[in-house]
């Protein structure tokens, strides 16, 4: 059953003159699917990311859908208003930005609460202890994100991303600012937390391997036969 | 929502903690601005603006003091007091100041010499008093000055008396009279140690000192023992005096004792008078053994002689001019005169107006024939010559009404009332001084500064605020990466916004209090440098609420909305590519 599904959408990035046009064929994902999205830099892997995140909305589309079942049904969101998108991106995505995307000022618990204070849930401090546990950060709760290193402030972003308990994380380069063994730990985090709380994930990465170990699928916007992008 | 508010605080507040060194350099910024605008728009308010609250609300700046060297009518002070400029004038019975000792149950003795200063309801000094002295409310009420006060160690409510005298037959008598304060003025309002008291008590002191009884007071007339001068005397004789005494009597009176003599031509009444002095006791007394010798039937002795030269004062006719006792025996306290039969008499003077008066007369007589008055009855009728007499049905006394007044108290409705009332007082003869010279010196320097500093004020206040604005902008500016990660969250703007708009309040609000601090330290060391005393209530810089207010204000929305407008452009379109790039 596809939680998201994509058809002929049309999008543009960037001013008049440098436009990013490029066109997603086809695309779905299924509830708790791990997919990743690989190729080389500007294959167009954070735009689609973007749009499939609801940031970047596309001109036209014949079909955008979001369908979380239970009735949670979101056709052609891409024609919703920017305050009701916002809305659905905090209730329903979680996002994981290259370098965590963290909030200097506030600790690790206020970070990782964040997500949950504005999506609606309720049960923010309990999912808060039990994602803290799980991702082994239960000791930097109180640190400020400047205290941690690379590979903890990636498992911050994972807590916080899953926090208020999404449909779908967006993980854009998760590992990029980490080593190789450090990415396998974030990479393994967040397949095991994505598995437990029965969330889909979409991960851009240029990390073959990476993508290759955690996948349920991979799109690789370097194969024509497998890739939903066009530029046009 | 109140989640909501818990987040936009607590996003505030780490961001303050995590920059704290950028917020306390931005809240010297706002501190900075906003104590130099204080100071100056402080310095404004205060010595500018408190010389022109001084000049405008102390009334001695309104004031017309008289310079008039003669008696004005009440026609001439009515036509002052009509005058739409005039706000306030009430006469005074004396060009200088009236005089007594003042005493309070703390400083009794040797007592201190106060003035005493007419007034009335409306007195822009203290808004003034009133009196009724038909229906006298005792003790009587004054204000004082801060001077005095101080001295006598009194304050409102306390009870101040006087000592009020006279000269009676070369002597000092002194009576009391007590006040209650009912104000006690402010050294702005009066200087120097006075009581104001309500004309009509001043006009009874005033009656009093002249020899006049004060019923209300309790204080006598002039005691009937002492009278010693007499405008006329006229002496009758039982028998015609002979050539030779009459030659001796006349000589005796124009050589020795200078006085104007006819003897009428049956020999048998000697007129004498004089027209400065009038006719002293002690003449007459002079007089007495010649006049015995001359004429043994008369019998004159010197212990008799004051009754009965008071008794042979005669009214010669309604219409001619009366003689009269000088130092007039009035009023009240005096016991009726005896019953028999009366006249209404109209009494004319030289000031055109004309007293009723009803005499009781102690035997019959006939209306062309002489009247024979008591003293007391010669003595109203000699006031009457100057001030009208009126007579109280109800107390059964006589009062000289007073129609002539030597001085006023004067004062201008406004600052620019004062010259067109001191012209209008010039068209009426009244010379008057006034303040005007340097009314019109304070209020051009008041111009004059108040637009130098207006214009600093405005000048570094607008580029203080300009430069507040745009640190504050840059500060958010500065937040570029954190607005788009939390825009990528979902996280409403109006929450990100609010959250920085409170950074710029806390900021600004800091900074604040910081300059009211500095504020406080800069005027004090304003007025230690122009040495104004800390007691004084003059202040060289101040800033009242309002104004407060309105700096801190114009910082706050300065800043809020320096704030706003940044961080409405933080409302990226593509917000992930602002998050990926920083």
């Amino acid at each position: 059953m596809p939680i998201l599904s994509i058809r002929n959408a049309y999008v543009s990035r960037g001013s008049e003159d440098t436009a990013f046009r490029v066109q997603i064929s086809e695309l779905q994902l299924n509830g708790g699917e791990f997919l990743s999205v690989i190729g080389p830099s500007g294959c167009g892997k954070s735009t689609l990311l973007d749009v499939i995140g609801l940031i970047l909305r596309p001109e036209t589309a014949e079909a955008f859908d979001l369908d979380f079942g239970g009735g949670e049904l979101f056709p052609a969101v891409h024609r919703l208003e920017e305050r009701r998108l916002k809305a659905l991106r905090r209730r329903y995505l979680g996002y994981i930005l290259q370098s965590g995307g963290l909030i200097g000022s506030l600790s690790v618990a206020e970070n990782i609460l964040t997500s949950v204070a504005f999506s609606g849930d309720r049960h923010g401090s309990t999912s808060l202890d039990s994602i803290a546990g799980t991702l082994e950060i239960g000791h930097l709760l109180k640190r400020k994100p400047r205290e941690l290193s690379g590979g903890q402030r990636q498992r911050v972003a994972i807590a916080r991303a899953l926090a208020h308990r999404p449909r779908l994380v967006l993980a854009d380069e998760p590992t990029a600012a980490v080593d190789h063994d450090l990415a396998l730990g974030v990479c393994a985090a967040l397949r095991q937390c994505a598995a437990e709380f029965g969330t889909s994930v979409v991960m851009v990465t240029h990390n073959h391997d990476l993508a290759r170990g955690f996948s349920d699928r991979i799109i690789n916007l370097e194969d024509p036969a497998s890739s939903p992008l066009s530029k046009s | 929502m109140k989640s909501k508010v818990v987040w936009i605080v607590r996003l505030a507040f780490a961001e303050l903690r995590n920059e704290w060194l950028f917020a306390l350099g931005v809240s010297f910024a706002v501190c900075s601005v906003l104590t130099t605008t204080s100071l100056l728009w402080g310095t404004k308010s205060g010595m500018i603006q408190g010389m022109r609250d001084r000049l405008l609300l102390d009334p001695t700046n309104r004031e017309l003091v008289s310079r008039e060297d003669r008696a004005l009518s009440l026609s001439e002070l009515e036509q002052i007091s009509g005058n739409p400029a005039t706000t306030f004038l009430v006469p005074s019975v004396r060009r200088i100041s009236l005089y007594g000792k003042a005493f309070s149950a703390r400083h009794k003795d040797p007592g201190i010499e106060a003035a005493f200063l007419p007034t009335a309801i409306g007195d822009p000094v203290g808004g003034g008093l009133g009196f009724d002295p038909d229906d006298p409310s005792l003790p009587v009420p004054c204000m004082i000055t801060a001077l005095l006060g101080e001295e006598l160690e009194v304050s409102e409510g306390d009870v101040v008396s006087l000592q009020i005298s006279r000269h009676e037959n070369g002597k000092t008598v002194l009576f009391p009279l007590e006040l209650k304060i009912a104000k006690s003025l402010a050294p702005s309002d009066a200087s120097g140690r006075s009581l104001f008291l309500p004309l009509p008590v001043i006009e009874r002191i005033e009656d009093f000192k002249e020899g006049l009884a004060v019923p209300i007071f309790g204080w006598p007339a002039y005691s009937k023992s002492h009278i010693h001068t007499y405008d006329s005397v006229e002496v009758r004789f039982a028998q015609p005096l002979a050539p030779d005494a009459s030659r001796e009597l006349l000589e005796a009176c124009r050589s020795k004792l200078k006085l104007e003599c006819d003897l009428s031509a049956d020999s048998r009444v000697l007129k004498m008078h004089q027209d400065e002095q009038g006719v002293p006791l002690d003449s007459l007394l002079k007089l007495a053994p010649l006049l015995n010798k001359l004429n043994p039937d008369l019998k004159l002795e010197t212990n008799a002689l004051a009754t009965m030269a008071g008794a042979q004062v005669v009214l010669q006719s309604a219409d001619s001019s009366l003689p009269y006792n000088r130092l007039a025996d009035l009023p009240g306290d005096r016991p009726k005169a005896p019953t028999g039969g009366a006249q209404a008499l109209k009494l004319p003077s030289s000031e055109g107006y004309h007293s009723s008066l009803v005499l009781r007369l102690g035997q019959a007589s006939s209306a062309q024939g002489p009247i024979l008055l008591t003293p007391f009855q010669a003595g109203i009728i000699g006031a009457a010559k100057r001030r009208p007499i009126e007579f109280n049905q109800d107390t059964g006394t006589l009062r000289p009404r007073r129609v002539e007044y030597p001085g006023f108290r004067l004062y201008a409705q406004r600052l620019e009332d004062v010259a067109p009332l001191r012209r209008f007082c010039q068209e009426l003869r009244i010379e008057v001084s006034t303040k005007e010279d340097r009314i019109e010196s304070v209020l051009r320097l008041d111009q004059s500064l108040g637009r130098f500093l207006a214009f600093i004020v405005i000048a570094g206040g607008a580029g203080g605020l300009g430069a507040l604005a745009s640190s504050i902008y840059l500060s958010v500016q500065r937040s570029r990466r954190q607005f788009a990660v939390l825009q990528i969250l979902g996280i409403p703007h109006s929450t990100v916004i609010l959250s920085v708009a409170l950074q710029s309040v806390v900021i600004v609000l800091i900074g604040s209090l910081a300059t009211l601090t500095l504020f406080h330290i800069g005027s004090w060391m304003l007025a230690s440098v122009l040495d104004v005393e800390a007691e004084s209530t003059d202040s060289v810089c101040s800033l009242d609420g309002a104004q407060w207010l309105v700096l801190v204000g114009s910082a706050l929305a300065c800043a809020v909305i320096s704030t706003l407008m940044s961080a409405s452009r933080m409302q990226f379109k593509d917000p992930a590519v602002i998050a990926r790039s920083e």
